[in-house]
């Protein structure tokens, strides 16, 4: 009797069990090959001193208007949002774009959204490397009814790394602020 | 004076008469801002001559409602913030963006209106002269194939 009561509470509270998942698009886990690239502030970034954070990817580019500052702007409110949190997590911006892109411009335009956001560029072999493992599609499109010259056609996700390095995660540039946050929560309880 | 004629004249001068005031475009402008952006300092006189292609560039979102009863077209707009002005879409094709000029200028319907909105067409401010910040208000002159130029002024904001 005692017995069947232990194991009724216990298949109650299992039941009642609110399993949280990820509202982004979980990856197959596969770890992202570590690189560096310089920042914006003239230190180099390498992936693999960041373990223990987790670390959101952007691919984009300064001279874009649309898409690329409105992800920015995503990015500073789940900053902001994030609170605390924001000690161990990174924000990380790759520019598509190598050829306008230098750090310089990167710092400038960075600062609008939030200091702590890192733009990376680099020589063009040493971006490919990192576009082709995180599998990001670029093209180079040039236009001669525009006075842009060309423009960048780019896949606009975002790319979230876990604390160990592992791509886990792929999550809309236009998600609600809340789910990004949600997800980094997510992922920063999980044993390193 | 033969009476065809005559009758003709008629014809013509009573369908001037008639023609409705509101056979026309009636423009207007609302909902418009722009994201804030950062310019960097002095430029060389060889960089500012290649800013539209390679500076700072803003964007204008806007409404513009037509309540005539004939449609109307956005073909240009000017403004003095920046080096060059051009009418511009962003294409998504799943999750990768591809971003282009609008040929021909954007249809305003009549008794309707068109959005210009983020991840779709908007006003591309190429090569900024100066930053643009939170609060600031932007001068632009909108050419109209029928309504001829509207001023409006848009605000800049954090979204």
């Amino acid at each position: 009797m005692r017995t069947t009561l232990i194991f009724s509470i216990a298949l109650a509270v299992w039941a009642c069990r609110t399993t949280d998942t990820f509202r982004g698009t979980e990856m197959p886990e596969r770890p992202i090959a570590d690189f560096k690239l310089p920042d914006q502030n003239g230190r180099l970034f390498k992936l693999s001193d960041h373990r223990g954070k987790v670390v959101l990817f952007f691919f984009g580019y300064t001279f874009c208007p649309d898409v690329c500052p409105l992800t920015l702007s995503t990015w500073k409110r789940v900053h902001d949002a994030l609170g605390a949190d924001t000690a161990k997590v990174k924000f990380v911006y790759v520019t598509v774009d190598p050829q306008r892109d230098t750090p310089e411009k990167l710092k400038t335009h960075l600062a609008v959204f939030s200091s702590d956001i890192l733009g990376l560029t680099g020589s063009p072999a040493a971006l490919k490397e990192v576009y082709a493992d995180f599998g990001v599609y670029i093209e180079k499109v040039n236009i001669a009814a525009s006075a842009a010259g060309y423009l960048m056609n780019h896949t606009t996700r975002m790319f979230v790394v876990d604390q160990t390095g592992v791509l886990r995660l792929l999550i809309g540039h236009d998600a609600p602020v809340e789910d990004v946050a949600h997800d980094i929560r997510l992922l920063l309880k999980e044993k390193k | 004076m033969p009476k065809i004629f005559c009758f003709g004249l008629l014809l013509i001068i009573l369908s001037a008469g008639c023609q409705r005031p509101s056979d026309k475009a009636e423009i207007s402008i609302a909902e418009i801002w722009s994201r804030p952006v950062m310019v960097a300092g002095a430029m060389t006189d060889s960089a500012a001559a290649h800013r539209h292609h390679a500076g700072a560039n803003g964007v204008v979102y806007l409404t513009i409602q037509n309540s005539g009863s004939a449609a109307d077209r956005l073909l240009r707009v000017r403004t003095e913030i920046c080096e060059t002005v051009e009418l511009h879409e962003t294409i998504m094709d799943g999750d990768r963006m591809m971003m282009q000029p609008v040929e021909n200028g954007i249809a305003i319907p009549a008794q309707g209106s068109t959005k210009l909105e983020p991840r779709g067409r908007h006003i591309m401010l190429m090569g900024l002269r100066r930053s643009l910040a939170v609060g600031d208000s932007i001068e632009l002159h909108l050419d109209f194939e029928k309504s001829g130029t509207k001023t409006a002024f848009s605000t800049v904001r954090q979204p």
